[in-house]
């Protein structure tokens, strides 16, 4: 019984064997026949290709980003003002903020007491700071449009906030105002010893970041 | 026996189908339904911008300066059978945010039938010597008074003002201890503010 086992995969073996040299035969016989029939047709001048670009820069206006912000008291606001471009080739679409703080504290994280940010979009021309008389004036009739109201800094972190929900055209130029607050609250020292969970002499470093994302991909035929 | 080797083969050929079959259907189920892959942009600013809270807060002492200890203040004065001279201190504002108020609370322990009173000389100065002022004398709190809110405050961060405590009579038995304690509520701080820059 086992000579038999033994002596049938020789068999198939020596079959396999054949019928591959008879294919390979097969094979380069046909490959003869067609090597001499082909056919070629090419553009006469190259076809141009590229890619677009997606470009998206910020540009103070005033002190913009430059310029800390220091001993907040509840209540304060503080207005920075930056423009933002879409310089790159390509349109682009849902513009966003978010603000990351290297060094997290009840001021980035505490949702109810801790900063809050409000964005304030100019649309007809840039916003017009003077830090001499503490002013800034937009010229949309109308006023300018909320499009950030008062979020909450921790939220924002997780989550971006909205500038642009749709298209943002090549080119385009948004001047936005950037409003930070730290909330009214009541807090009260006695001798000099600050309360738990203090909101004061907290210290933050703010680094704020604009998204936009390339326009929806297209299918041209033409 | 060669019924068993067929058998044999057809499991494995079975089992190779099974194979690619499980190999196509994993692959579909990978494949997205559509592509999602896009190209996005960030402006951010080079560097991170520093921004702090402020502090609200002052104390009372009796150290000119800094390192100064967080707590109320407490002066003894000794059994006499004369009313004792005033003794002298400071309330310094150890935040950093200006100050237009702030409450005093004033305490009188350990002599009975005495009361402490807080003063500021206000518009000009003490002279510790006679106990004298060249301004005004103006009563900041009483232990009788409970807390009181008062505008003599070290206004700036880092100010202080001079305060003196005295009796109203003699700690004829036992000492007096008097016990001086400053709160700084938001509110007694500046009003807030906008800034456009």
């Amino acid at each position: 019984m086992s000579s038999h086992a033994r002596r049938a995969p020789r068999g198939n073996r020596r079959t396999t064997l054949a019928a591959a040299v008879a294919i390979g035969g097969l094979l380069l016989t046909a490959g003869g026949v067609y090597a001499g029939l082909n056919a070629v047709a090419t553009n006469t001048s190259p076809q141009a290709v590229t890619s677009g670009t997606l470009k998206l820069t910020m540009a103070n206006n005033g002190a913009g980003f430059s310029q800390s912000v220091s001993n907040l008291a509840p209540g304060d606001v503080v207005n920075r003002f930056v423009d933002l471009t879409n310089g790159g080739t390509l349109d682009a679409q849902n513009l966003s903020l978010t603000v990351a703080d290297g060094t997290p504290s009840k001021l980035t994280t505490d949702a109810t007491n801790g900063l809050h940010v409000s964005v304030l979009a100019c649309t007809t021309a840039a916003w017009v700071v003077n830090s001499l008389t503490n002013t800034a004036t937009c010229a949309d009739v109308g006023g300018p449009t909320t499009v950030v109201n008062n979020a909450a800094l921790a939220t924002i972190s997780g989550t971006p906030a909205t500038l642009v929900a749709g298209a943002v055209a090549q080119g385009a130029t948004y001047h936005y105002e950037i409003s930070l607050t730290l909330p009214n609250q009541s807090e009260t020292t006695t001798n000099g010893t600050l309360p738990s969970n203090t909101i004061q002499g907290l210290a933050a470093a703010l680094t704020w970041t604009f998204n936009e994302l390339q326009r929806t991909a297209t299918t041209t035929n033409s | 026996m060669s019924t068993v080797q067929v058998g044999g083969r057809a499991v494995r050929t079975l089992t190779a189908l099974l194979a690619v079959l499980a190999c196509l259907a994993g692959v579909q189920a990978a494949t997205p339904t559509e592509a999602t892959a896009s190209i996005q942009a960030l402006a951010r600013h080079s560097t991170s911008v520093t921004t702090t809270s402020g502090i609200w807060a002052a104390l009372p002492t009796q150290l000119g300066s800094a390192p100064y200890v967080p707590s109320a203040l407490t002066l003894t004065f000794a059994v006499a059978v004369t009313t004792p001279r005033p003794q002298y201190f400071w309330v310094v504002n150890t935040g950093t945010v200006a100050l237009s108020k702030a409450t005093y609370t004033v305490t009188e322990t350990g002599a009975l039938g005495v009361t402490a009173t807080v003063e500021a000389c206000v518009g000009g100065s003490w002279d510790e010597t006679t106990d004298a002022c060249s301004g005004t004398i103006t009563t900041v709190a009483t232990s009788s008074g409970g807390a009181t809110s008062s505008t003599v405050v070290p206004g700036s961060a880092s100010a202080q003002v001079r305060l003196r405590a005295k009796l109203n009579g003699a700690p004829a038995v036992t000492a007096a201890v008097v016990t001086t304690s400053v709160a700084v509520a938001r509110t007694d701080a500046r009003a807030a503010t906008t800034t456009d820059s």
